[in-house]
């Protein structure tokens, strides 16, 4: 952050996610802030608590697509070959893919709950919607399966980890590139969020991660890092719907949006 | 066991200028044919002995296997596996050759290094994968692995380019008669080279160290040593593990900092655009977003 304090965005871990994943949801508008924050001239951050929550959550994406992979679809494939009394070094079929189903439906039928609660799938209770992960793992299948010399199960696995692992590091590159080193679309800011703002920010509706996030921002700018901060969020579930609440607190104060108006939030309070 | 930046340092740092005088008789008269050129300081063997010994150095040795057997077995089967290995061999000649044009072994020394790096990612992916999915080690391992592989194909393309550059500069007509101005190019190259080698080389040193690390603590004795066995957690002191890792990680990440502050091209997808990797972060969304 340069020397004259000036307006800052802090963005939230799911615009920095949005971009290091080029998502197409969010494309227009991140594409529309860059040109915003190139042309203002205003700066980007993100909080240390932003960061470390980036770098968790990475290290939550091994942790899911393991359970994903060697859990739940393998555990599924291979009981179904026991019972049909294949090989295992068998080629996958549609076969495979009734297995893959029946996983599926175990989880949406609260049947996998009961694993998921003995800690056997821990991860997999936290996501909301499992639509997107059963059409990867669909469309991941049908393209082994459908190759010259389709794989047997374990060959699939490890040829899906093998891409997981890959995408994975391309992933960390990408947020290297933003965040963490090159600082291509927000640089770090060492500002430290108070507990009392915390507190207060969680009594408007937010969880407590979200409140460190928008305490740090608080900070910054209370310490004077930056003149005015507002914080850039596509959580529309959560944080934007108690941004009256936030903006309304006089001892908060402080503008939540989304990255289409980030920039003029920050121009009309500078 | 190996890993493929062996000899860059061998080739590109550990190198020592050398003049040769011979006297050849042109148009009936005597001249002085001087030739200027880069060699390695010791044998490629002496560097794999060298580096092996590094490398223990670097960690704990299971309580199991004795360390001097162990060194002398790996540093064995490294020099093994390099005299079988013809391509290799043809290049480290080439680099101790004092015939090829200067600078020309430098670059012909990396573009093998960097080929032989992206020939082989698809298979270190794959193995990484298969021992992924045998062992119950942290995926965080993993993961710092896929890292360092792209991270090290990105620096052996950053110093493609310089050596290039340098490659150019020794070549030019002054540098080619004038020895000062030709020792200048290769101090120039060797204060611009060496950092970034030293780090590939820390940073190689400690991924070796983890990987070995994991592989002996999970190894009965080196009779059985090629058996294929599932890389378990329980082997390992955790201590020790979590040291070299966290070692492993920072080098890894010195060296990822270190290649974009000079150049953040060589950094190239590992995979292709596809309607797969569209879905699969529509997967990472749901899963962390």
């Amino acid at each position: 952050m340069s020397s004259v304090p000036k307006p800052c965005l802090f963005l939230d871990s799911c615009v920095v996610i949005a971009h290091v994943l080029d998502q197409q949801e969010h494309r227009a508008a991140l594409t529309q802030l860059k040109k915003d924050l190139t042309k203002h001239h205003v700066e980007c951050a993100v909080s240390n608590s932003v960061m470390n929550e980036c770098n968790t959550k990475m290290n939550e994406l091994g942790t899911f697509l393991r359970e994903l992979l060697v859990s739940l679809i393998s555990d599924q494939v291979t009981a179904k070959r026991k019972r049909d009394g294949r090989l295992e070094k068998d080629p996958i079929d549609s076969r495979d893919m009734l297995a893959i189903e029946d996983a599926f439906r175990q989880i949406y039928d609260g049947i996998g709950i009961a694993s998921v609660m003995s800690g056997k799938y821990p991860m997999m209770k936290s996501i909301p919607d499992l639509g997107p992960i059963e059409a990867f793992i669909v469309e991941s299948f049908n393209e082994a399966s459908g190759s010259k010399k389709p794989p047997d199960p374990m060959q699939w696995y490890i040829q899906l980890t093998a891409w997981a692992l890959k995408r994975v590091a391309e992933i960390n590159l990408n947020l290297d590139r933003a965040i963490r080193i090159q600082h291509e679309f927000a640089a770090p800011c060492p500002a430290m969020p108070a507990l009392d703002d915390i507190t207060k920010i969680q009594n408007a509706g937010l969880s407590k991660d979200d409140a460190a996030h928008i305490a740090s921002a608080l900070g910054a700018q209370r310490s004077g890092l930056c003149r005015k901060a507002v914080f850039v969020t596509v959580d529309y579930k959560s944080i934007l719907k108690h941004r009256s609440a936030v903006k309304n607190d006089p001892q908060v104060g402080l503008t939540c949006t989304m990255p289409l108006y980030a920039v003029h939030h920050a121009l009309s309070m500078a | 066991m190996d890993d493929h930046s062996s000899g860059l340092r061998y080739g590109l740092i550990d190198v020592e200028p050398f003049e040769e005088k011979k006297i050849v008789k042109r148009y009936g008269m005597k001249f002085v044919e001087r030739t200027r050129g880069l060699r390695p300081s010791k044998s490629f063997q002496d560097y794999l002995r060298f580096n092996t010994e590094e490398v223990l150095e670097h960690m704990a040795i299971p309580r199991h296997l004795d360390r001097a057997t162990l060194s002398a077995f790996i540093q064995e089967e490294r020099i093994k596996r390099f005299e079988s290995d013809a391509e290799l061999q043809k290049i480290i000649e080439d680099a101790q050759s004092k015939s090829k044009r200067r600078g020309a072994r430098l670059t012909t020394l990396v573009e093998f290094f960097l080929e032989r790096q992206k020939a082989n990612l698809d298979t270190i992916f794959m193995k990484y994968a298969e021992a992924s999915l045998a062992s119950d080690l942290p995926l965080r391992l993993f993961n710092h692995f896929a890292d360092f592989h792209m991270t090290y194909t990105a620096a052996l393309e950053l110093l493609l380019i310089l050596v290039r550059k340098y490659e150019k500069m020794m070549n030019l007509q002054r540098a080619r008669q004038q020895s000062a101005t030709y020792n200048r190019v290769i101090r120039e190259m060797k204060f611009k080279l060496s950092p970034i080698i030293e780090q590939i080389e820390l940073s190689s040193l400690a991924a070796q160290s983890s990987i070995w690390y994991v592989f002996f603590c999970n190894v009965d004795s080196l009779e059985t040593i090629s058996e294929e066995r599932p890389l378990l957690k329980s082997k390992l002191n955790d201590e020790e593990f979590e040291r070299l890792l966290w070692e492993s990680e920072e080098n890894s990440k010195k060296l990822r900092e270190l290649v974009m502050k000079q150049d953040v091209r060589t950094f190239k997808p590992l995979i292709e655009e596809s309607d797969l990797k569209a879905s699969f972060n529509e997967v990472v969304m749901t899963a962390i977003g």
